[in-house]
């Protein structure tokens, strides 16, 4: 028993104790946490990080995971990663974030914060003279607004790459609706989908005006629904993952989805969501100076091309560009990804 | 905040002990209850844990017979089927790594409950109690206001848990007195909280062999 006890202390102090690692190299592969107000977030540097450039990746949700992009959109982040380093993190209550803390927690100010304490991090960790870019997709995309819009936190960045990212919850669900209304009858017209379209057209037509979250929710899902009917309009480069990657990924791999599962009922009965659209962005949006990318899809009903123009009216920014791909939804890590990957790689090159 | 984490925390407390008192209670009123045939008073057993199947990890059992009635029948063709039914108290000390993620070490207590047939299959279940601890199994970084970066050992937490376990197996010593070993496939849910916000599930599974260390 005495033994068992040694072995179990050992083990402990074995694992808790790994060396401490952070490498500039073509082909980097660091993995560490950071502990913030009780969150302890997975942090993933791969890739290029002798190259000097480090893209930090936002993930969406609220409730996604970055370390779940990296392992499942390899086709989209692999080409990024042999030019540049990648750091894909896990938010607060979301992926494989681990920690407790109240839910009061659950703010943007405090996502906010959690990024600062990382770009502090990355910075100490690879040097201070390395470039950063933020990539913010979905969520990531509001949250990369807020963050940014307080100018302090441009100094660190070079660049700020927004996908399909979201400044104003109400007024993207009203803008899908309106996208919704008009495809919807424009297929049922083609004769395409025709139950389908009319259901989704009910569900719009019985809100006509977007108050709160549950209005938002129901929206959001016909958003959803509504994509995967236009599937014959976009072009999906990049298909699921072969069953080796999938076992992998459920047993051999950081992620967990038990963990995930969890952290989205969380974020679900929380009252996050009610904090981010009573917190729309459009009057911070033209403290944003630094150059910035916007990249949208046309048939994306989530965060429709409406709520990607007003975004980019608003920038402060004097060097900014606007790309709408054609074939593509609000999926863009898996649609018309060799276009997207040429226009993250010019803009990080050219700046 | 701190009065919501604190009332949590009672809540937590009062919970424990509630179960700690109850597992006690159940636990002396089975123990003056008699025995109908001989059961191994004590076993000691050894497993592999996975955390998902594959999350590899140990566990170390320690079963204590509290009751059994045996509820062999004789058909009418005068054909014997022995059936036993066993109440058992089950402490756990194991742990499991789950590569850039955390290492758990985990104690648990729990009530199981047997129903053995002919030459010692039994298949049993039980509720559980414990505590598990992650500790997270890559460096961890704390980032001070000023921007101080610093680097924390032994970042993790702890959690309470409870769960429910089911075993499947074999005991040679129903059937071979002398033969004092067995084994089990079982499978474990467990509940682990505070995670986040709230609640976190995971499943874990286990195989491995088992020591009567004495009977009645």
């Amino acid at each position: 028993m005495k033994n068992i006890l040694i072995y179990c202390v050992l083990a402990v102090l074995f694992f808790s104790c790994n060396k401490e690692e952070f490498t500039l190299s073509t082909n980097a592969e660091d993995f560490f946490f950071l502990e913030h107000e009780g969150a302890k977030m997975p942090v993933q540097v791969e890739g290029n990080t002798a190259s000097g450039k480090l893209i930090i990746v936002l993930h969406g949700g609220p409730g996604g995971s970055g370390i779940l992009l990296n392992e499942a959109f390899t086709s989209f982040f692999n080409p990024l990663e042999k030019e540049y380093g990648l750091v894909y993190y896990d938010q607060r209550e979301a992926g494989i974030a681990q920690g407790s803390f109240d839910e009061s927690t659950l703010n943007p100010d405090q996502f906010v914060e959690d990024l600062e304490r990382l770009t502090a991090l990355i910075k100490d960790k690879y040097g201070a003279e390395t470039e950063l870019f933020l990539l913010g997709i979905s969520w990531g995309g509001y949250l990369g607004n807020a963050f940014l819009a307080k100018e302090e936190n441009q100094a660190n960045y070079k660049g700020w790459i927004n996908m399909v990212g979201a400044h104003d919850f109400l007024q993207i669900a009203e803008l899908g609706r309106e996208r919704m209304l008009f495809y919807g009858n424009q297929q049922i017209a083609f004769g395409k989908n025709v139950e389908e379209w009319q259901a989704i057209i009910d569900v719009c037509n019985e809100m006509p005006d977007i108050e709160n979250k549950d209005d938002f929710i129901k929206i959001n899902s016909q958003a959803y629904q509504a994509m995967g009917l236009m599937s014959d309009s976009i072009n999906t480069e990049i298909s699921s993952l072969p069953i080796s990657e999938q076992l992998g990924l459920a047993f051999t791999s950081p992620y967990d989805a038990n963990a995930q599962v969890s952290h989205q009922i969380n974020i679900r009965e929380s009252e996050f969501l009610d904090r981010i659209i009573a917190e729309p962005l459009q009057a911070r949006l033209p403290n944003i100076k630094l150059p910035v990318l916007v990249v949208g899809g046309n048939y994306d009903f989530v965060v429709p091309e409406g709520a990607l123009q007003e975004q980019f009216d608003l920038y402060g920014s004097e060097d900014k560009s606007l790309v709408i791909l054609p074939r593509s939804s609000h999926q863009v890590l898996a649609e018309e990804v060799t276009e997207t990957v040429r226009n993250i790689s010019d803009f990080v090159d050219a700046h | 905040m701190y009065e919501i984490v604190f009332l949590k925390l009672r809540l937590i407390k009062m919970k424990i002990r509630f179960l700690i008192a109850f597992a006690f209670c159940f636990s002396c009123y089975l123990s003056i209850a008699q025995d109908t045939i001989s059961f191994p008073k004590h076993q000691v057993g050894a497993a592999y844990l996975g955390s998902s199947f594959t999350r590899p990890g140990a566990v170390f059992s320690h079963q204590y017979h509290l009751w059994g009635v045996d509820k062999t029948k004789e058909t009418k063709k005068g054909k014997i089927k022995p059936r036993f039914w066993e109440l058992s108290l089950i402490n756990r000390a194991g742990f499991y790594n789950h590569k850039q993620n955390h290492f758990a070490a985990l104690l648990s207590t729990g009530a199981q409950f047997s129903f053995v047939r002919k030459k010692g299959r039994f298949a049993s279940f039980g509720p559980q109690i414990g505590y598990l601890h992650r500790f997270l199994n890559e460096d961890t970084y704390v980032v001070g206001e000023n921007g101080a970066v610093e680097r924390k050992r032994f970042a993790g937490n702890a959690q309470f848990t409870i769960g429910l376990q089911t075993r499947f197996g074999k005991d040679f010593s129903y059937n071979n007195p002398d033969n004092s070993f067995g084994w089990y496939l079982g499978s474990n849910l467990l509940w682990a909280m505070p995670f986040g916000t709230g609640v976190v599930n995971s499943s874990l599974i286990e195989l491995g062999v088992f020591y009567s260390l004495s009977k009645k």
